[in-house]
């Protein structure tokens, strides 16, 4: 996206125009719409899933909509002067702002879980996006990690818990969990579970004790992030989610106890670091954090019936923060201040912007005539009330009071600082701050003193938005003068305590850097690569055959502890048949092959292993098999022969047990598995159907045969394409240049009497390959066989000959071999599919099997095998006998 | 099933897996081999005389298993070749500091 420069310095007025339509809009369905019914909208997404696209408007969403888009208007119109439009990454932050913006009102209107997690998810994935908006700076990256850690920690929890809720009551709309309950009940596990998951999610996101540390390290990001994301909105959404799942909780036995515990402590914890922070932006974060602990309290201690003025609080906490984010901006801007230390005598530099600074900090203090003491009344109100009539609330109590304190003291050193402190150094502006910059804090200073005189306005806004279930079903009265009472002594005892509080501690400022959990955060952050690094180098090697073992090592456990542990449905007999021999042959063979160290012995050892191994498919009356195991021992014997020619054999003197133990275990874990083939008898059934139906429904009387060409053929096929990618490896691995795969001759046994008779003894093997290939639909034979046969006589020919005379050999290239094989193979294919109306579905021409496509695909895998066997084995050759050749 | 094919199944695995799990490229390539010979050995104790003649399921299986057996250890062979290129050592380097020098 390329932007004129003339355009980005627009960006933010075009943003807060935007933000300004989608406020109008929220007004309009506030006053017009609301006051009658909850609005609902709902599409069909992932119906198996429960998952709909479902929104609903009712109160709670639109005032959180309202404070959205409200302070998205003043928050991109203070940007648009506050940040610099020259950089070229300002399309980006305007980009992510509005897409921050699009996805809070997306969370706070949807009525689907998962849709709201998605929401919420963008949410966070744009924070860490605008913290790390300054990414060349080394914090901002930490601290944007650090936040994007925490809460996505927690929304994988609120996804588990929503998983949850939704097996458990079969839907995932809000309105209808709230209105179901958890159906298992509220003493059972999964209760108990799916309130942890949720307030855990909560917990990260509205930055509660003990995840609350990410919130001050996110005041890297630029201050209109600060102002709209991290005081105003996003760390709201917590709020909003405990606002709109209050209900499903409200009757289990721990809710009170662990919601109150953790945002009491959140409370004390937020507001003693305000006390002691120096960074401005800091204090409000600390400040935020101690916020949105009341907060939360205040839905973990309402009643069943409701509670009431929660909107009283979060409005008035959105104007005062808000508005000295603004400020603190402005003045790390105009007068490089970030330090409360600095600000001595602001007063008499900047006027109207101390004036504007003054009114914020009395809403947050909560002096009388601004909404900060509204909020602050009913909430010493409620402290009175639970006090009477709950003994159990006494701690809510004192966290209470303690959090007033607190909150009162460091409003008070904001005050103290900026107008009764004498500072020595010289306050030296820079440049004067742009009026514009001013108007959106005004504004909000101006509406904290607005409703904090007029608090008719606030009560009709705590009305209209009030909803079933969460409100208290009277109306709320909000009111200036109460007379004097209690609730005002237990106020102005909070004055004078705070203010003598912060007397008390005023000189201890270094304190809260003890207590920066996120340095320790960083640090077992920063040491995760080290361990992990450290575990993988316990279990993994860079050698393969190292890592091998483990692989034997899980078999063995695996499949070796169910060998033992199941029941064993074939005997062991000591019967002695033809067959032992051969099987005692085998066995002697083997042990040779362990303790013969000679490349050449083995080789021979091995080979002997083949032929066995071919005498006993004989005796196992599998003569198909032992045909193409005698061809494939000849072409392996070939490979190894020539393999030999090129390494140079090494001794390995190494004693290992391990690898003795592994194999020794391994080979009896293998041999054991015959003991479970019971399940033999389904088996015994497939394999009576293709001998009985063989003749009749693939005209072949070879059922070995018609199995692979026939019923079987599209699993032949995958088959004959591996030896294809077989062949085309080996080629790549071992072929230096670009040259066609065309055998060439080296006279590598030039016995004269070999090379006279090898053209005879090669015709004789072309015939008998064509012989078994036609053959092979009734008897023992078929392409596999024959193209083996055609391959092994072929590449002999080639070593004895001097000059190849062999057919055309020497003009055939292989490539074109093997591949159009697999076209015939395929071409059969298409022939049934059209003439028989299924891939690979035999047909015939009148009734003779040579003349269907079974025969074609049996002749496609001799062509195939006779060009890939060939390639192989001259690629081999020709790489291993270069030398000989030159 | 007899003790026999028991101890032949046992033996060719066992020294099969031993070579497999060894630092020479070629007792590699012959344990692959062994094994793949061993497994056929093995499927076909899964055909059993049924009536009319032998059970060719298992058969048909093996057949294809024989020749694909021959393209892996081809595919391997010529997998050592390329690597021992220079060298023609027959040891597997253990590490990749190894495999430079």
């Amino acid at each position: 996206m390329l932007l004129p420069k003339r355009t980005q310095s627009y960006l933010g007025l075009l943003s807060a125009f935007s933000a300004l339509l989608c406020f109008g809009i929220v007004t309009h369905f506030s006053l017009n719409v609301l006051p009658f019914e909850p609005v609902y909208f709902s599409v069909d997404w992932f119906p198996m899933g429960y998952v709909k696209f479902s929104l609903l408007a009712d109160g709670l969403a639109l005032f959180f909509a309202l404070l959205i888009t409200g302070m998205g208007v003043l928050v991109f119109y203070y940007a648009n002067f506050f940040m610099d439009s020259t950089d070229s990454k300002i399309k980006y932050f305007y980009c992510y702002m509005n897409l921050f913006m699009g996805a809070m009102l997306g969370a706070v209107f949807s009525n689907n879980l998962l849709v709201f997690f998605l929401f919420w998810e963008i949410t966070g994935v744009m924070s860490y996006l605008l913290i790390s908006y300054h990414y060349e700076l080394h914090e901002a990256r930490v601290a944007s990690r650090m936040a994007f850690l925490i809460t996505s920690i927690g929304s994988l929890c609120l996804l588990v818990g929503i998983i949850i809720v939704g097996v458990l009551d079969q839907t995932l709309e809000i309105a209808e969990v709230t209105q179901r309950g958890i159906v298992s009940g509220e003493h059972s596990f999964w209760f108990f579970a799916v309130m942890i998951l949720f307030l855990t999610g909560i917990a990260t996101k509205s930055a509660q004790y003990p995840f609350y540390f990410w919130l001050p390290e996110a005041m890297t990001a630029p201050t209109p992030v600060s102002a709209y994301l991290h005081s105003a909105t996003m760390v709201k959404l917590g709020v909003y989610l405990l606002a709109r799942v209050y209900v499903l909780f409200i009757d289990g036995s721990l809710w009170f106890p662990l919601v109150t515990t953790l945002s009491m402590v959140t409370v004390i914890i937020g507001g003693f670091l305000a006390l002691f922070a120096t960074s401005l932006k800091r204090i409000l974060a600390y400040a935020t954090i101690s916020q949105l602990g009341f907060f939360i309290s205040f839905y973990g201690m309402g009643d069943p019936e409701g509670i009431q003025y929660d909107y009283i609080h979060i409005f008035n906490h959105a104007l005062y923060k808000g508005s000295l984010f603004m400020l603190v901006g402005i003045l790390a801007h105009a007068a490089s201040i970030k330090e409360v230390t600095q600000l001595g005598g602001i007063y008499k530099k900047l006027p109207i912007f101390s004036v504007i600074f003054a009114v914020s900090i009395a809403a947050m203090a909560g002096v009388p005539g601004t909404t900060g003491f509204l909020s602050k009344e009913l909430l010493v109100k409620d402290v009175i009330l639970l006090f009477k009539e709950e003994p159990v609330g006494a701690f809510v109590v004192m966290g209470l009071i303690t959090g007033l304190l607190f909150k009162v003291a460091f409003s008070f050193r904001l005050f103290y600082y900026a107008f009764l402190h004498r500072n020595e150094q010289h306050i030296h502006i820079q440049e004067r701050p742009n009026f514009n910059l001013l108007i959106p804090p005004l504004l909000l200073s101006s509406f904290a003193l607005i409703f904090g005189i007029w608090p008719g306005g606030l009560e009709t806004l705590s009305n209209i938005y009030s909803i079933e279930g969460l409100h208290k079903q009277e109306l709320a009265e909000v009111a200036l003068w109460h007379g004097f009472s209690i609730n005002l002594a237990v106020s102005a005892c909070l004055f004078a305590g705070g203010i003598l509080l912060f007397y008390g501690v005023k000189h201890f400022i270094t304190l809260h850097e003890k207590f920066r959990f996120a340095q320790y955060w960083n640090f077992i952050v920063d040491q995760l690569p080290d361990w992990s690094g450290w575990l993988t180098s316990l279990v993994h090697s860079q050698n393969p055959q190292k890592n091998l073992r483990w692989v034997f090592t899980f078999l063995i456990i695996l499949v070796g502890s169910t060998v033992v542990y199941l029941d064993r449905s074939v005997v062991l007999n000591f019967r002695f048949s033809l067959i032992s021999l051969l099987e005692v042959f085998l066995i002697v063979t083997a042990l040779m092959l362990l303790f013969v160290k000679q490349p050449v012995g083995q080789l021979i050892c091995l080979s002997l292993i083949g032929f066995f191994v071919t005498f006993y498919f004989v005796l196992k009356e599998a003569p198909d098999v032992a045909i193409t195991q005698m061809l494939v021992e000849v072409a392996t014997l070939f490979v190894f022969v020539l393999l030999l020619f090129k390494i140079k054999p090494q001794r390995d003197k190494k004693t290992d047990p391990i690898r003795a133990i592994l194999a020794l275990f391994g080979g009896l874990t293998v041999a054991s598995l015959p003991f479970f083939n019971g399940g033999i008898a389904e088996g015994d059934q497939l394999g009576l159907f293709y001998l009985q139906n063989s003749l009749s429904a693939a005209l072949g009387a070879n059922p070995v045969n018609t199995i692979l060409v026939d019923f079987r053929g599209l699993d032949t096929l995958g088959e004959i394409s591996v030896i294809i990618v077989s062949a085309l490896s080996v080629a790549a691995l071992l072929m230096k240049r670009k040259e066609p795969l065309i055998v060439h001759n080296i006279p590598l046994i030039p016995t004269p009497m070999l090379r006279a008779i090898m053209p005879a003894i090669c015709s004789a093997a072309l015939v008998f390959s064509l012989y078994l290939l036609v053959r092979g639909h009734n008897h023992p034979g078929g392409g596999f066989a024959g193209g083996m046969n055609v391959a092994i006589s072929l590449v002999l020919a080639s070593m004895c000959m001097r000059k190849s005379r062999i057919f055309l050999m020497d003009r055939l290239n292989l490539f074109y071999l093997m591949m159009g094989g697999l076209l015939l193979a395929l071409f059969s294919g298409i022939i049934s599919t059209i003439m028989s109306n299924g891939f690979m579905n035999s047909y015939y021409i009148g009734h003779i099997s040579l003349l269907g496509t079974p025969f074609l695909f049996d002749l496609g895998i001799f062509v195939l095998i006779i060009g890939s066997v060939t390639s192989i084995l001259y690629v081999i050759r020709e790489n291993t006998l270069r030398e000989v050749n030159r | 099933m007899s003790v026999f094919t028991f101890i032949m199944l046992a033996t060719l695995f066992g020294v099969g897996f031993y070579l497999i799990l060894g630092r020479r490229y070629i007792e590699v390539l012959f344990g692959i081999a062994l094994t793949s010979n061993a497994v056929n050995l093995l499927l076909i104790h899964s055909s059993q005389s049924v009536e009319g003649g032998v059970d060719p399921l298992p058969q048909a299986l093996i057949l294809t298993a024989i020749v694909i057996g021959f393209g892996l250890i081809s595919f391997f062979a010529a997998y050592i070749l390329n690597r021992i290129e220079n060298t023609s050592l027959d040891l597997i380097p253990e590490t990749q500091e190894e495999e430079k020098e």
